[in-house]
């Protein structure tokens, strides 16, 4: 009996169906249940977010994503053009670096801006003897603008770079041959072969402007995430929550569909690409002002919230102040970190295998279902499990395991990304090839995929693993009693408004995701490197 | 050559295969006998490949039948998976395991147990140490594929499908990827390895003269059909049809009359194939079977390209008929100069009278 998913012929092993449509379903149960947890009471909490909240949410957040959206493309389009394509001294380094704040989460970043640039903040304290009284209104937009760019142009920029090297670099030689300046070259030739990649890097800043939950509520922006959160930690009615949390999903899912559209057309534009690296554009007198721009995107995105958690961490340590216990906190954060990322990269291990080996209809159906709980915001994934938990999952919830299905669901898909990539990369005949030697499917399984799968593995972990340390939502919402992690502590603290004790469990936070960051960001390179 | 044995090893009955609603394809019929290797020439999209794969097990059939020594393995109602055939495969880019040596992918067919190299026997490495021998590879065993040239890459891929001692071998496209200089080179060595082991084969190929130079029969297809299974001589010399002309070599056509064994065209009274044909007609005259001859019809050359080994003539007859001729270098006709010419061999008919059923008449180009 052959039971076949896959293209016509290529048999996929049947057990991998098995895994690969329960993370499909997992992934899409939340989605579900949000909707039916969302119409239970009618349309009566519809009607009432529609009327009293819905235009000034939707018009504050969309004014936040756009604002963001263009501060980083003024960061990450120069610095992807300076650091693939110019002689910019100390090239590599700037490369990582500018990669960096992907280990800062945003709601620690929020919390050193409003402490460097707050009312009573750092730089009002270095500024009082020279007379300054009051500085500029920090809160709302301006600080979220900051905060948000600051941890979220590392996306754009990335995509610019990896769009930069493999974008054929004689075609801007061509245009030169013909007659065009570098710069007019740049502009006619480079810049619209980038467009697809500058719309799609775009959109996944704005997707992440709009499910951020931790930097908008440090500095106390109201958009839909935050106002999520305030309906269901304030009011007894939780069905207000489930409404504004559909709201944002469907406005969400509407901006990753046009991520996806977007980047279905440069990924086409990039295929021809397979050329030798061409010779570095020399800056000449602007190499020093281009390295100056670089640093000060370094000096806020990095050294400043470092700076103010050391800050303040020595304050506490002078006056005396008692340290939060860090200890349970940063085990748990590790015990979760390294479980949820060795789970969920094992979980997305069969759908990617299907999807990149196999392909075909259910392949592209399981891979869907994952992607659009990924376009979901996290607080939106963990109110939902919440809601699924009380009303399914009792013995589940308000245990870890019910944190960890979480970063399951909203992790699975980046995990599958990072193991996809390399499986894509070889030749599509080698299963074929071992059983044409009398393999049977399991044993080409373990003898050829899996091994084929290893190095996407470690990138899936690593950066599972760095994405949960910094997790914030569904760690609030799903952490069982007394179940203290890293940035539950830095979070309840930094709104007791005692930055001294936020301090320690930040800094642990930046430490630890720093370093998987770091290896990420330099293997990156080199694979774009070998290709 | 290795001449054919009666048993037929394989056999391929009205096969079908079907993308979705394009039928890749259509009802192909041959036999293969031990030891024998058979190229299916043909363009691109012609179904070779297709065929090919459905032998392999890779694709499903949707009608007709395949049988490996007598036993069905491909039907549309059965379907033994590729595995348990016995059948080897040589991909076009040679899907070599890039995370295993060449040693370790020649081993991989003789390695047991689900997990593999588990229980690697003596006899296995033995083996793997003779055909290393066997394919000039000896002191390549612990590369990885990145690190071989693309013809050494290309003879691990034919060594690793030999190691298990397949009932029968595929190769498709095997050449395609190999410049030119080292293609040749590549099909004298590949084919003395398949004749070395005595193993079975089928080759797919877009090169009319790697068919014909490898193969001990040469199946033409086009559009999903096997127009002509022969063996290269009876193809190039005898094609059944103007397409199967067209597949196996350069083609030319001259009008005819039929006079029972012979033909009256412009170059004069031509010998035919299949004697006993009457009436108007086409015969196919190759310009490579246009040579010198002393009492031939006489012809000026009008225009001369030496292309190495050939040389080519565009020659014009008293009739004023202009005809093509690939005349070996060595025979040196120059521009202007008039030359007699017949032709050397029997030649086929096609229209007249008695003629091969279905064939149509096509001009050459």
């Amino acid at each position: 009996m052959t039971f076949r998913f896959g293209r016509r012929g290529r048999q996929a092993p049947g057990f991998l169906w098995i895994p690969a449509v329960a993370v499909g379903l997992l992934s899409l149960a939340p989605v579900y249940y949000l909707a039916v947890r969302s119409t239970e009471r009618g349309w009566e909490p519809w009607r009432d977010v529609a009327e009293r909240s819905l235009w000034p949410l939707l018009v504050d957040s969309l004014q936040l994503a756009v604002v963001v959206v263009m501060c980083s493309l003024a960061i990450a389009l120069p610095g992807a053009w300076l650091t693939v394509r110019t002689d910019l001294p100390w090239r590599r380094a700037w490369a990582v670096a500018l990669a960096l704040p992907l280990a800062i989460p945003s709601y620690v970043m929020g919390l050193a801006v409003v402490a460097a640039l707050g009312p009573r903040g750092l730089l009002q304290d270095w500024l009082q003897p020279l007379g300054v009284e009051r500085l500029p209104e920090i809160y709302g937009l301006p600080a979220a603008t900051l905060t948000l760019t600051a941890v979220s142009y590392p996306y754009l920029y990335i995509v610019l770079r990896a769009a930069l090297r493999a974008a054929d670099p004689s075609i801007e030689e061509a245009a030169r041959s013909l007659g065009a300046g570098r710069l007019r070259a740049f502009a006619s030739v480079t810049l619209p072969a980038l467009m697809p990649a500058i719309a799609a890097g775009s959109l996944l800043v704005a997707l992440y402007a709009l499910s951020d939950f931790g930097g908008v509520a440090t500095v106390r922006y109201t958009t839909f995430t935050r106002a999520v959160f305030l309906e269901y930690t304030s009011s007894f009615d939780r069905s207000r929550a489930a409404v504004l949390g559909v709201m944002l999903g469907v406005l969400a899912v509407t901006v990753l569909m046009l991520e996806l559209l977007a980047r279905s057309r440069y990924q086409s534009r990039l295929r021809s690409a397979r050329t030798a690296p061409s010779t570095p554009i020399p800056l000449g007198r602007w190499r020093w002002p281009a390295t100056g721009y670089l640093a000060i995107v370094v000096l806020v995105s990095e050294v400043l919230p470092v700076f103010v958690l050391c800050w303040w961490l020595g304050r506490g340590i002078a006056a005396g102040t008692d340290l939060p216990d860090v200890r349970g906190p940063l085990e748990h954060t590790l015990t979760l970190g390294l479980a949820g990322a060795a789970i969920t990269t094992v979980l997305a291990l069969a759908p990617a295998v299907l999807s990149a080996r196999y392909g075909g209809f259910m392949a592209r159906v399981v891979e869907q279902a994952t992607f659009i709980a990924h376009a979901l915001p996290g607080l939106v994934i963990a109110l939902a499990l919440v809601f699924f938990g009380i009303a399914y999952a009792r013995p589940l919830y308000q245990t870890t395991w019910m944190l960890l299905l979480a970063y399951v669901v909203l992790f699975v898909p980046n995990a599958l990304a990072a193991l996809r990539a390399p499986l894509l990369r070889q030749d599509p005949h080698l299963e074929d090839a071992a059983a044409s030697l009398g393999r049977r499917p399991f044993s080409t399984l373990a003898t050829v995929t899996l091994p084929l799968a290893r190095p996407g593995a470690s990138a899936a972990f690593v950066l599972v693993f760095l994405t949960i340390v910094k997790e914030l939502p569904a760690t609030l919402l799903l952490s069982p009693p007394g179940y203290r992690t890293l940035a539950g502590v830095t979070w309840s603290t930094s709104s007791e408004a005692f930055l001294g004790s936020a301090a320690l469990p930040g800094l642990l936070i930046i430490g630890l995701a720093a370093l998987p960051a770091a290896v990420l960001a330099w293997r990156g390179d080199d694979e774009s490197i070998e290709r | 050559m290795t001449r054919v044995s009666n048993a037929s090893l394989l056999e391929v009955r009205a096969l079908e295969v079907h993308y979705g609603a394009v039928r890749a394809v259509a009802g192909a019929a041959f036999a293969l006998g031990e030891g024998e290797i058979l190229a299916l020439l043909g363009p691109s999209g012609c179904g070779k490949t297709t065929l090919l794969r459905a032998i392999a097990g890779f694709e499903r059939a949707s009608a007709g039948e395949v049988l490996l020594d007598g036993a069905l393995i491909e039907s549309a109602a059965a379907h033994r998976p590729a595995h348990r055939r016995s059948i080897g495969m040589v991909f076009q880019e040679y899907a070599l395991f890039p995370h295993r040596t060449v040693a370790q992918n020649i081993a991989y067919g003789l390695e047991q147990g689900p997990l593999g190299g588990v229980r690697r026997s003596q006899k296995a490495r033995e083996r793997v140490s003779q055909l290393l021998q066997l394919g000039g590879l000896d002191g390549l065993a612990s590369r990885y594929p990145h690190q071989l040239s693309g013809g050494q890459q290309q003879r691990v891929a034919v060594l690793r499908s030999l190691a298990p001692k397949p009932r029968l071998l595929l190769l498709d496209e095997p050449f395609s990827n190999l410049d030119p200089a080292l293609r040749h080179e590549m099909r004298e060595q590949v084919g003395l390895l398949l004749r070395a082991e005595g193993v079975s084969a089928i080759l797919v190929t877009h090169d009319r003269s790697e068919a014909l130079g490898l193969a001990d029969r040469v199946a033409v297809m086009q559009t999903g059909v096997i127009l002509q299974c022969d063996t290269p001589e009876r193809l190039y010399f005898g094609p059944v049809s103007p397409d199967a002309a067209a597949l196996s070599g350069e083609v030319q056509y001259l009008d005819a009359d039929g006079e029972g064994d012979v033909a009256v065209t412009a170059l004069g009274r031509l010998r035919l194939r299949e004697p006993g044909r009457a009436g108007p007609g086409r015969v196919l005259v190759r310009p490579d079977w246009i040579v010198p001859c002393a009492d031939g019809v006489t012809a000026m050359v009008m225009e001369r390209r030496v292309e190495g080994a050939l040389t080519r003539l565009r020659v014009e007859l008293e009739t004023g008929l202009q005809v093509s001729v690939a005349a070996p270098s060595g025979w040196l006709a120059g521009l202007g100069e008039t030359v007699r010419l017949g032709v050397a061999v029997a030649v086929p008919a096609f229209g007249m009278e008695g003629a091969s059923p279905g064939s149509e008449i096509r001009d050459g180009d």
